[in-house]
């Protein structure tokens, strides 16, 4: 009874377009007044408590290490080295591109915000060279997922404190998924663009210029083993990672490369503070829609219900995905992390899935939900960036959704690709 | 002078907050290994830094319009039912905003009385937990803007 009107009322303020922090935060006081169990001071306390964390503490320093370092000139640079790299080759561009992607994950914590980087930069250059705009920006669009599969990963810093697990943990067991889907897309890719007939790039270098745009590009590529070297070296926390990443992007977008002026660091700061406010928002309301969960117990009694009904854990992982990507296509990521997590993990635990591995199955289902309509963030932004209709986008991204649900299914039935890392790590 | 208040008040604060946020975990680092000694306090500063952060852009983001919601409903609805909707929505989200409010400030007041310091700078906690009153008092500022703008628009609608 208390669940139905709990559910009922999130669900319905949800459809009427209500913000979703609103919407939990209503459901839950309602509960809460009508059931008594609790003060309702909690509800301005669980606010401030659920914030109060140093790991939380990343999101904002990787929305802004990332948004620098696209700005101060380091992505074009990582673009060059690909050219460089792979421009010989029939369809090099479409290799390039999603290894820019990757690469670009390993800076970036967000999926828009590499298509969004990679794509202004690395869509013209495949116009010219003959690629259909609809399949590059499809192409950049789904490559741009790895932004959040591939550490650092903000929904994984999120996940993690949600799920109460380490931060690290999460970043070390992110990166053979990511590679792995990062090869699919490339292969896949490579293969279709030769079937059309894709050209190499022209521009031929000799070795002394292949050097020069590799140096060039040196404060870029040195990026990713700063912050993740750091991270899993133990010489900083992630959070303390995040906020090198943006002194070193400040440093280098102003006084080396001297593409960052003045001006934009003031907007680029609002922005972030504007995007983790309103995810924040989230954390906090979804926190006393938890603990009114929980004081209710429901999710005791829907992980007894899974496990009475799904006889192995494969079978639960199967059922969660159908469930994620359904959630996925409507509800952006990191709510639906902070929604779903405490609901969904305890069935998981019951049924013996590590966390861990449960949290990556959750971002990689995540990631393709940005691919995929109706609320595909990334499509959104690739469409914007390739001046491409949306209803063409989510038909070309289409091959590339499935590319990517393939290799879902390797990382959700083979938990060792996930958990390999982090072991050996902790031994 | 009230337009510019109007305009920027939110961002400015934002932007101050994250740069000081950035430059104590920055120097918290440089003190560890350059200087060998460790800031005890920086953290929990940050922290602080960071929770009033996230309430001040709960009210940038009413004013931008940039708080996440699903919207492939509503769109649905001819143009007037969106405005509705929208008009609704934001009386609903103030309602959550005075709850809060009222709440927050019977919870400040109680933490003000206990005297409850925090661990290592020794800030009176109740200064933390203000972050949520002051920051949804302003919500229900930007709220009643975006609704007489919703308005505005639901008139210009009818006399098409």
């Amino acid at each position: 009874m208390i669940s139905a009107l709990l559910f009922g009322i999130f669900a319905l303020l949800l459809v009427l377009g209500v913000p979703i922090a609103i919407s939990l935060g209503v459901a839950s006081s309602v509960v809460l007044f009508t059931s008594g169990k609790v003060s309702s001071s909690f509800i301005p306390q669980g606010l401030v408590t659920s914030i109060d964390s140093f790991p939380l503490m990343a999101v904002p320093f990787f929305i802004l290490a990332g948004d620098l370092m696209s700005q101060g000139g380091l992505s074009s640079r990582l673009l060059n080295v690909g050219k460089v790299l792979f421009g010989r080759y029939n369809a090099g561009l479409a290799i390039i591109a999603v290894a820019t992607c990757m690469f670009f994950g390993a800076i970036s914590g967000s999926g828009p915000a590499t298509v969004a980087a990679v794509g202004s930069i690395l869509l013209p250059a495949m116009a010219k060279d003959g690629y259909r705009p609809v399949f590059s920006t499809s192409l950049i669009a789904s490559a741009g997922s790895l932004g959040v599969i591939i550490p650092p990963s903000i929904p994984m810093v999120i996940y993690a404190a949600s799920a109460n697990v380490s931060v690290t943990g999460m970043f070390l067991a992110g990166i053979v998924p990511g590679m792995i889907i990062g090869l699919a897309l490339m292969s896949y890719a490579w293969i279709q663009a030769r079937r059309e007939g894709v050209g190499a790039d022209a521009t031929r270098y000799t070795p002394r210029e292949a050097w020069d745009v590799i140096w060039d590009a040196k404060w870029a590529l040195i990026v990713p083993v700063i912050i993740l070297g750091g991270i899993y070296g133990g010489i900083f926390t992630p959070t303390e990672a995040a906020a090198i990443g943006v002194i070193y992007g400040l440093i280098v977008g102003l006084f080396v490369y001297r593409e960052l002026r003045l001006v934009d660091l003031y907007r680029v700061f609002a922005q972030s503070a504007l995007t983790t406010g309103s995810v924040m928002l989230i954390v906090g309301a979804a926190t006393i829609f938890g603990r009114v969960l929980t004081i209710e117990r429901i999710p005791v009694i829907l992980a007894e219900a899974m496990v009475d009904m799904v006889s192995s854990p494969l079978a639960l992982l199967m059922l969660v995905n159908l469930l994620l990507l359904v959630v996925g296509t409507f509800m952006e990521t990191l709510a639906a992390i902070i929604i779903l997590t405490p609901i969904l993990l305890p069935v998981a635990m019951a049924m013996g899935i590590d966390p861990t591995h449960f949290g990556i199955v959750m971002i990689v289902n995540l990631g393709i939900g940005m691919v995929t309509p109706p609320l595909g963030m990334n499509l959104f932004i690739g469409a914007k960036v390739g001046n491409v209709p949306l209803e063409q986008l989510m038909r070309g991204a289409l091959p590339f959704v499935l590319v990517m649900l393939v290799t879902l299914a390797l990382i959700t039935y083979l938990p060792v690709l996930s958990l390999a890392l982090p072991t050996w790590v902790a031994r | 002078m009230m337009k510019l208040i109007d305009d920027h008040l939110e961002e400015v604060i934002l932007v101050a907050l994250l740069a000081l946020m950035t430059a104590l975990i920055g120097g918290q680092i440089f003190m560890r290994y350059v200087m060998q000694a460790s800031l005890s306090w920086s953290e929990e500063l940050a922290r602080y830094c960071f929770i009033w952060m996230a309430y001040i852009s709960v009210s940038y983001a009413v004013k931008k319009d940039m708080h996440i919601s699903t919207t492939a409903f509503v769109n649905l609805l001819p143009q007037r039912g969106v405005i509705v909707a929208r008009i609704l929505s934001h009386l609903i989200f103030a309602g959550f905003a005075f709850l809060v409010v009222f709440e927050g400030i019977a919870l400040v007041q109680k933490l003000f009385g206990f005297g409850q310091r925090s661990s290592s700078l020794g800030l009176l906690m109740a200064y933390v937990y203000l972050a949520p009153v002051v920051g949804f008092v302003m919500v229900l500022f930007r709220l009643a803007q975006r609704i007489l703008i919703e308005l505005a628009d639901l008139k210009a609608e009818g006399t098409q």
